[in-house]
């Protein structure tokens, strides 16, 4: 006999079945979703921290605390010489009203910017006596004008205008013992922080200061990070910590991160994914012998 | 137990829900691993990229510190401003390798550029160093440096002012008048001939008694001593006779710095060999006739100098110097030394003249590079 349709006792337990099987399916679903975006937070965070200290890194150790790179320092924010540039001279300097000039060699540029004379302070190293290292030292000054020229040899150069501060000994230092191959660097004073934004969320973050002084906003770089997101340690070339800036040799360096949204946590429950990476970076610049 | 069949006795076409739900399952099981697999291939990913980097970094820096202390000084000192070198190396136990060039800035200054790749070069880190040469620091107070009994005659000529080399550059500006003759007992010196009274002499003073030359003032360098000096010789000379010393060039017309003979060019110094300066030690007696050389010249005997040669730098000899013969002459800075130092003669027509520039140049010669005493390093991009 050909018997079609199902008893209510079949349809019972399959609907029975189904709502089992379905309710697993949607539990799976559910936790693989609550995994996947635990996940990307998760991800987030420690990319995030990574950055943050791998910018760090980048930013700290070209500096020469002992020549006054390092301007302040607390355990949340630093501010700093950041070299933004630098160059080889192809002249001698010349005497310009209220200043130095010179010419640099193009294919001896390096940076991250070209050199910008509303921006742009400057280093120039002086030799003096070329036998001896305990007399070298850098000049400060600030870049005045910038235009394109020729090295003698004929190779593309600029031309750099600058002025010398008073505390390197003034234009006239310039003269005598710089010459034809020294290097110059270009550089603005940078502030790196752990900062907050107006929705209470900490980033770490940094602004710049033009020749003149003015600041630029605080540009978010990495975030967002926990309360005490961002911790600089600073030691002398002792290990000891360092009790004035011009004493740091490294830098210890705590980043800790958090997820932008909650995540569920393997503790159980809705929280922020945190994490931290821990470093110290050894000042590449400071003086030796 | 009856089997459920149709009319023909063959198992009858039920419908089920296994094969579906297995699928799916397999759907369910398979995104989840999906999920896991991705969120743990980025995160290797992240990882592996941060060491890459780190690799790469640590190759630079590895680069540069073997640069920095195995410092060619024989090439690299030669190089003439502008030019470069390159060179290249693998960090320890195959953790990454590097690359790049050392280039001449002025007379004193480099630029080592070094890019550091991680193990299978997908990660890259280029540094550099402002390099200065760390030279030589010889205690030269007068033109000519003794401790034994010397005797100057004939026509010598003995100049402590400073001198430039004829078409020198990158000189410093012309120092102080120099002692002419410095010696730790006067009563050593005899002058006779055309030098009696001392007056073949210009110096400030002309005699410079100095009971504080000693050994050291010879053999140590502040930062070397004689043996080290030795070690940095680029050319090593047996004791001979050496005649035709000057500039010999290669095919392409090239400075040929391996030839024994080539000391270098201070005559012309725009020629091939004109910013070639050697350092020369010479292992026992060496007698020279003819030529011309500059840079830094370590006689491990006695000097015999017999006409027509031109030497632009140091001197340092380790026995006696004897000048003769016609068309002798030293720019620079000599010295001469020696317990069993009997006799330093400089008859016929000797010239001593004291050149700051000869010096610092022959300083320079066997000189390192070592990085600028602060903010050398820099982060090139």
């Amino acid at each position: 006999m050909n018997r079609r349709g199902f008893t209510l006792i079949e349809m019972i337990v399959v609907v029975a079945l189904l709502s089992v099987i379905l309710g697993a399916i949607y539990q799976s679903i559910g936790s693989t979703q609550r995994l996947t975006g635990t996940q990307v937070q998760r991800l987030h965070v420690q990319q995030g921290t990574r950055a943050a200290a791998l910018y760090l890194s980048y930013a700290l150790r070209e500096l020469d605390a002992s020549d006054g790179d390092l301007r302040s320092a607390s355990a949340t924010a630093v501010r700093i010489r950041s070299m933004r540039w630098a160059g080889v001279l192809c002249t001698d300097p010349q005497s310009i009203p209220g200043g130095v000039g010179f010419v640099v060699r193009n294919s001896l540029l390096f940076g991250v910017r070209p050199p910008s004379p509303t921006l742009d302070s400057i280093l120039l190293f002086r030799d003096g006596d070329p036998t001896v290292r305990s007399d070298d030292r850098w000049l400060v000054g600030g870049l005045t004008t910038l235009g394109a020229g020729n090295c003698p040899d004929g190779a593309p150069g600029t031309v750099v205008n600058a002025g010398i501060t008073a505390a390197s000994g003034g234009p006239d230092s310039a003269l005598v013992g710089v010459t034809f191959g020294a290097p110059l660097r270009g550089f603005q004073i940078e502030e790196i922080a752990l900062w907050q934004d107006g929705g209470g969320d900490r980033w770490l973050a940094r602004r710049s200061a033009n020749r003149t002084g003015t600041w630029t906003a605080m540009e978010q770089l990495v975030g967002p990070l926990t309360t005490d997101g961002i911790r600089f340690a600073f030691f002398d070339s002792t290990g000891a910590n360092a009790t004035s800036v011009d004493e740091v040799a490294s830098i210890g360096l705590v980043v800790r991160g958090r997820s932008p949204e909650r995540a569920h946590l393997a503790t159980g429950g809705l929280g922020y994914v945190r994490d931290s990476v821990i470093t110290r970076v050894t000042l590449r610049n400071n003086q030796g012998f | 137990m009856p089997r459920d069949t149709n009319n023909n006795g063959r198992l009858r076409d039920e419908r089920g829900l296994a094969l579906l739900l297995t699928i799916l399952g397999i759907l369910v099981v398979g995104a989840l691993m999906s999920g896991f697999f991705m969120a743990a291939m980025l995160e290797n990913r992240a990882g592996q990229n941060s060491r890459r980097v780190e690799q790469a970094f640590a190759a630079a820096e590895y680069g540069m510190t073997e640069t920095l202390a195995t410092w060619n000084v024989g090439r690299w000192n030669a190089l003439a401003v502008l030019a470069s070198d390159t060179f290249s190396g693998a960090s320890p136990e195959g953790s990454g390798s590097f690359s790049g060039t050392v280039q001449r800035l002025n007379n004193e200054l480099f630029l080592v550029d070094v890019t550091g790749q991680s193990t299978a070069g997908q990660a890259r880190q280029r540094i550099g160093s402002f390099v200065k040469l760390r030279s030589l620091m010889f205690d030269i107070q007068a033109v000519l440096t003794t401790r034994g009994p010397s005797k100057i005659g004939g026509n010598a000529a003995i100049d402590a002012a400073d001198h430039l080399p004829g078409g020198w550059s990158g000189c410093p500006a012309l120092g102080p008048t120099l002692g002419g003759i410095r010696i730790p007992d006067a009563s050593d010196l005899d002058f006779v001939g055309g030098c009696t009274g001392a007056s073949c002499i210009t110096g400030n003073p002309k005699i410079d008694e100095d009971a504080g030359v000693t050994d050291d003032t010879f053999f140590d360098y502040e930062d070397a001593d004689w043996n080290q000096l030795k070690q940095l010789a680029t050319k090593l000379l047996s004791a001979g006779n050496y005649q035709n010393i000057g500039p010999r060039l290669g095919g392409g017309g090239d400075c040929n710095t391996a030839h024994h003979l080539n000391w270098g060019d201070p005559l012309h110094p725009d020629d091939p060999c004109g910013g070639f300066f050697p350092v020369i030690y010479v292992n026992g007696d060496l007698t020279v006739n003819s030529g011309q050389g500059q840079g830094l010249l370590l006689v491990n005997g006695d000097f015999a100098v017999q006409g027509n040669f031109e030497f632009f730098g140091i001197v340092v000899v380790r026995g006696s110097l004897k000048s003769t013969g016609t068309g002798n002459k030293f720019l620079g800075g000599v010295l001469a030394a020696n317990v069993m130092l009997d006799d330093n003669s400089l008859i016929g027509t000797a010239d001593l003249l004291y050149s700051k520039c000869a010096i610092q140049k022959a300083q320079q010669a066997g000189a390192a590079g070592s990085p600028l005493r602060s903010r050398a390093w820099l982060q090139l991009f």
